[in-house]
């Protein structure tokens, strides 16, 4: 008797090997054998952007959707808050964000702990600056667009779960002129970020926020990682249609052990 | 020392104790883990409900403030929440909660003319997005503008009129050429949200969340 549960012996090989491969990339990383990753437009615009908040003297605002700290994007998010958090404290550019009622309290300690790093704790107003507008869809979308027509912010950041909601906030956005920057994984979300956004990050791009900003090897070692795992999910799929194209039925089987 | 342990430390071995046996539970088929895993859930769920008690204790406290200091001009919606949120809660109660016909509705036809009214205020927005969405800026707003026209006229009730071939031609670019491009992106995203995972139990990941 297996002591994998049915179908979850290939998901558990996947695993492992992205865990290994991560792992080996960063400790080559560490040991000064890293490459260099190609850089993602709409990460390196983040720094333009709040730069351009600060000749304009004009807050910027960030938002991961709704989603709690759960969820995978809202972490990408946050990882992309603490980023903008910190060099608006840099510039003395005041931060808006609106969160979701399960990442509110994660943002607060990230924008908080940011001004406090850069030695301006004055310039964070607990309550005033982390926003919380409503559990739903469309009600926060609407106050997020009252906040876009009074607060007229030069950089707007969503970079989390977003859906039909995305068309009604983009367009609020560009309405007041904000350049904008986006990225989801969700497949509603993504069309309607190409229309309303100026840069945009697709899928597992948004998942490189920490490597790309920073440059630092240890994260861009973990990119590497990712690459093999997505050689190994392409040779999967690959041989998977070669093999249904012949008949039979072998990858199939092989991953539904 | 002691705001490390607290601050660091310590939510890091909670999240590595969790973490664990709920991965373990969802490859292996072993009793004790999957006791472990209900059992965590448990006390996921009532730290959730200990937080939703805070929650309104903390939101009736501020409200409270704000209405007496009146500095806001949006102190009445606080006394409006705080009057709505416990009328909710003591006719829910008297009531029965979700087992009422009449508490559900109540909660059906305030939620739904409210959504609608938001959605009414927000269609202005969907006008001048469609509008921006039809300008054909680039190459890629041009292919994105000719395969939404497609399928537009695809599920339009008089596009078979046009050409009988044309609903099954929209049908085969969403479920053909999108659900490809739909598959990989979603693909790409799992390996990299996996990679991350591996980052933050590894510590390398310098999200706010995990540091130190």
């Amino acid at each position: 008797m297996s002591v994998f549960l049915r179908g979850r012996i290939a998901d558990f090989l996947i695993f492992v090997v992205l865990f290994v491969s991560t792992w080996l990339a960063t400790r080559l990383a560490r040991m000064g054998k890293g490459r260099e990753i190609r850089p993602i437009p709409a990460l390196d615009a983040i720094y333009e952007g709040i730069g351009r908040a600060a000749e304009m003297g004009r807050p910027a605002f960030m938002t991961p959707g709704a989603g709690d700290v759960g969820r995978a994007p809202v972490v990408a998010g946050l990882a992309i808050l603490d980023v903008m958090a910190t060099q608006c404290a840099k510039l003395d550019v005041p931060l808006l964000t609106v969160f979701g009622q399960g990442a509110l309290g994660a943002a607060e300690m990230i924008v908080a702990e940011a001004y406090r790093r850069e030695g301006k704790p004055e310039l964070y107003s607990p309550g005033k600056q982390v926003l919380f507008f409503s559990g739903d869809q469309y009600a926060r979308t609407a106050g997020e667009a009252g906040l876009f027509q009074r607060e007229k912010p030069a950089l707007n950041v969503f970079v989390g779960d977003f859906y039909s909601e995305m068309l009604y906030i983009g367009e609020a956005g560009a309405r007041v002129g904000a350049m904008q920057i986006g990225g989801t994984i969700q497949q509603l979300g993504i069309p309607l970020m190409a229309i309303t956004m100026d840069y945009l990050m697709i899928g597992e791009e948004m998942f490189a926020v920490a490597a790309s900003i920073t440059r630092d090897p240890v994260q861009t070692g973990s990119i590497m990682a990712q690459d093999v795992g997505k050689m190994i999910l392409l040779s999967i799929s690959i041989i998977g249609v070669i093999a249904m194209l012949l008949g039979s039925k072998i990858m199939i089987d092989l991953l539904s052990t | 020392m002691s705001k490390v342990l607290y601050s660091v430390i310590l939510p890091y071995a909670v999240f590595i104790v969790c973490f664990v046996p709920i991965l373990s539970n969802y490859y292996f088929d072993v009793p004790m883990l999957r006791s472990i895993d209900a059992e965590l859930r448990n006390w996921s769920t009532l730290i959730g409900l200990t937080a939703m008690f805070l929650g309104l204790a903390n939101i009736t406290i501020y409200y409270y403030r704000e209405t007496k200091r009146r500095k806001h001009m949006e102190w009445q919606f606080g006394v409006y929440s705080i009057i709505l949120t416990y009328a909710w809660i003591i006719y829910g109660l008297s009531q029965g909660g979700l087992t009422s016909s009449a508490y559900n509705q109540i909660y059906v036809f305030v939620k739904g003319h409210s959504e609608a009214a938001q959605i009414g205020l927000l269609t202005f927005f969907f006008v001048t997005a469609a509008f921006r969405t039809f300008r054909a800026k680039n190459i890629q707003a041009l292919v994105l503008l000719t395969f939404a026209f497609i399928t537009f006229i695809g599920v339009a009730p008089w596009g078979e009129q046009v050409w009988s071939g044309w609903p099954a031609f929209s049908e085969w670019i969403l479920v053909g050429i999108t659900m490809a491009g739909s598959r990989a992106i979603l693909i790409a995203a799992s390996v990299g949200l996996v990679a991350m995972v591996v980052r933050i139990v590894l510590r390398y990941e310098k999200g706010g969340l995990i540091r130190g």
